[in-house]
């Protein structure tokens, strides 16, 4: 059965079944192809829209005259910004609900209030700015270890996170997971000497204080990624550094607006290992492919971090029986055209390279290997990310279903295994890569970025 | 997801007429039918999302292999109790 059916083809391969299979796309307001970017039908196109416009009366406009524009307001505008501040002020000292520090900390996150500053680049301080809460006239924010990983998780989810989880860094064990030194050698150092964070020209020094990592990851879209390897499917990434990149930075400003400090990565993969702080935090376990698993959306995440002075209650690392999954399934490393992904069942304390970090015991993965490919190809691979079986979109209950089985019922793992294989990659060792056609991916009405944003939440965006 | 809801309502119409109507059901026509309805339910539900997944042909073996079974328990859980409720 080719890989995308219109309802001709589908007709022809379900046979009897196709004829109530193929009503789905009525009732589903969709057309030729699935799904379609056509509206729903009793969304009408129309010769005029339903405003009137009279082109004769109508003349190109003043961009600068608006509502915002002072000459409208003569004297008054003074005595307004007066009110505007005095109110603000007034709110934020009493702490009104939604008006308070917190409320203030996460708009700034957005930038509100602070429309000049530029977030485009991951930075090691962050943004500067008027961030301190004393300079506002109210002193920083206080609450106990779990009101703040509320607090901060509500508000990184508001800025793009996907999911989110705090380790703390302590000597000789988690301390460990942070960079000796990053990509441009400059070491990473706690200092005593430094009250702040400082950058030189040898050396990015935390203070002592900084304790608490921040560990978040953003999803990518799938849908994309199966179209690898290709320029369009290698995007994905891309795009997910990019979100990472703003999303720190807006949490950077939140946290400051707090009255916390906030050292991020200066770039992205800076600052500590990402697999080994999001496994610590909880986000999800190591796989095969000897990077995060996550039990929300697989392995198609990319994971960040900063560290703050905030107190912030960590959160435990999980079992949700990915890992377990990895021993038997080996997708991943099948697929892999480098062969770069150990086949071994059982994961190892032996390490394949110096890219490799000892300590863990994991399936290591031949980074040379691995990039290797990534020349030849010509873009990025994610082969193994994009069909690993818990890469599937989990709205139909099968995903569900498989989830929960690789949890409490193990026993079912190669079966899954077996059907995933059936149901998503048939016969991929001879069709060749990519998968998924790249021209499709044009006709497809997907959501903004590519991903369901309500995935793995429980309160979706209902406004 | 109109299928799955679809199914839902007429499940809740269904066994409302049956009790309504003081249809007298045997214990096994009524978990052949419960089985069937859910297979159905499950057969919807996976197919509805599965399109919303962009994988058609994941949907289409999935309404086929819970659809069929689905029907077999529902006709005969229909023929078994039509034909003793006939006699």
């Amino acid at each position: 059965m080719p890989e995308n059916l219109t309802r001709r083809e589908f007709f022809k391969e379900m046979g009897v079944l196709g004829t109530a299979a193929a009503t789905g796309p009525f009732l589903l307001g969709a057309d030729e192809k699935l799904p379609s970017n056509k509206r729903p039908g009793w969304i009408k196109e129309i010769d005029k829209p339903t405003v009137e416009i009279d082109w004769e009366v109508m003349k190109r406009h003043d961009a600068s005259i608006t509502g915002f524009n002072p000459k409208f307001y003569g004297d008054k505008l003074d005595k307004l910004k007066e009110i505007d501040k005095t109110n603000e002020q007034s709110r934020l000292e009493k702490g009104t609900p939604g008006w308070d520090l917190k409320a203030h900390a996460v708009a700034a996150g957005w930038g509100h209030g602070f429309a000049n500053l530029s977030l485009a680049e991951s930075q090691f301080i962050g943004p500067e700015g008027r961030f301190n809460p004393e300079d506002r006239g109210v002193s920083k924010w206080k609450g106990t270890p779990e009101e703040a990983a509320e607090l901060v998780t509500a508000a990184m989810r508001y800025y793009g996170a996907s999911s989110v989880g705090f380790v703390k860094l302590e000597p000789g064990t988690t301390e460990k997971l942070l960079y000796a030194n990053d990509g441009d050698r400059k070491i990473i150092e706690y200092s005593s000497a430094h009250s702040e964070p400082t950058e030189t020209e040898t050396h990015r020094y935390l203070p002592q204080d900084c304790r608490t990592a921040i560990v978040f990851t953003v999803q990518m879209s799938r849908e994309l990624w199966r179209r690898a390897p290709t320029e369009l499917g290698g995007s994905v990434s891309s795009m997910g550094y990019e979100i990472g990149g703003l999303v720190q930075a807006r949490t950077q400003m939140f946290l400051k607006t707090l009255g916390y400090q906030a050292p991020g990565e200066y770039r992205r993969n800076a600052l500590g290992t990402a697999p080994g702080m999001a496994v610590m935090a909880g986000l999800g376990e190591m796989a095969r492919y000897n990077r995060l698993i996550t039990p929300e959306y697989g392995p198609v995440v990319r994971v960040f971090k900063l560290l703050t002075n905030l107190d912030i209650a960590p959160t435990k690392p999980i079992d949700a029986g990915l890992m377990n999954f990895c021993r038997t399934c080996k997708k991943c490393a099948e697929m892999c055209p480098s062969k770069a992904l150990s086949m071994d069942e059982e994961p190892s304390w032996e390490t394949t390279g110096e890219w490799n970090n000892p300590g863990i015991k994991a399936w290591y993965d031949d980074g040379v290997k691995c990039r290797s490919y990534w020349y030849e190809v010509g873009t990025g691979c994610g082969i193994c990310f994009a069909y690993c079986p818990f890469s599937e979109k989990n709205l139909a209950g099968l995903h569900k279903l498989q989830g929960w089985a690789a949890g409490n019922l193990p026993v079912l793992n190669s079966t899954l295994r077996t059907l995933d294989d059936f149901l998503y990659t048939p016969n991929w060792e001879t069709l060749g890569q990519p998968m998924k056609d790249p021209e499709d991916w044009y006709k497809l009405d997907m959501p903004e970025y590519g991903i369901d944003t309500t995935r793995g939440k429980i309160h979706g965006d209902l406004g | 997801m109109l299928f799955p809801t679809l199914l839902l309502i007429i499940g809740v119409v269904v066994v409302t007429m049956l009790i309504v109507k003081k249809v007298n059901l045997k214990w096994y026509e009524w978990l052949l039918g419960i089985i069937g309805w859910f297979l159905a339910y499950v057969a919807a539900q996976n197919y509805s999302a599965s399109i919303l997944e962009v994988e058609p042909r994941a949907a289409g073996y999935l309404l086929l292999f819970l659809g069929v079974p689905a029907l077999i328990f529902l006709g005969l859980a229909w023929f078994l109790s039509s034909r003793r409720l006939q006699a």
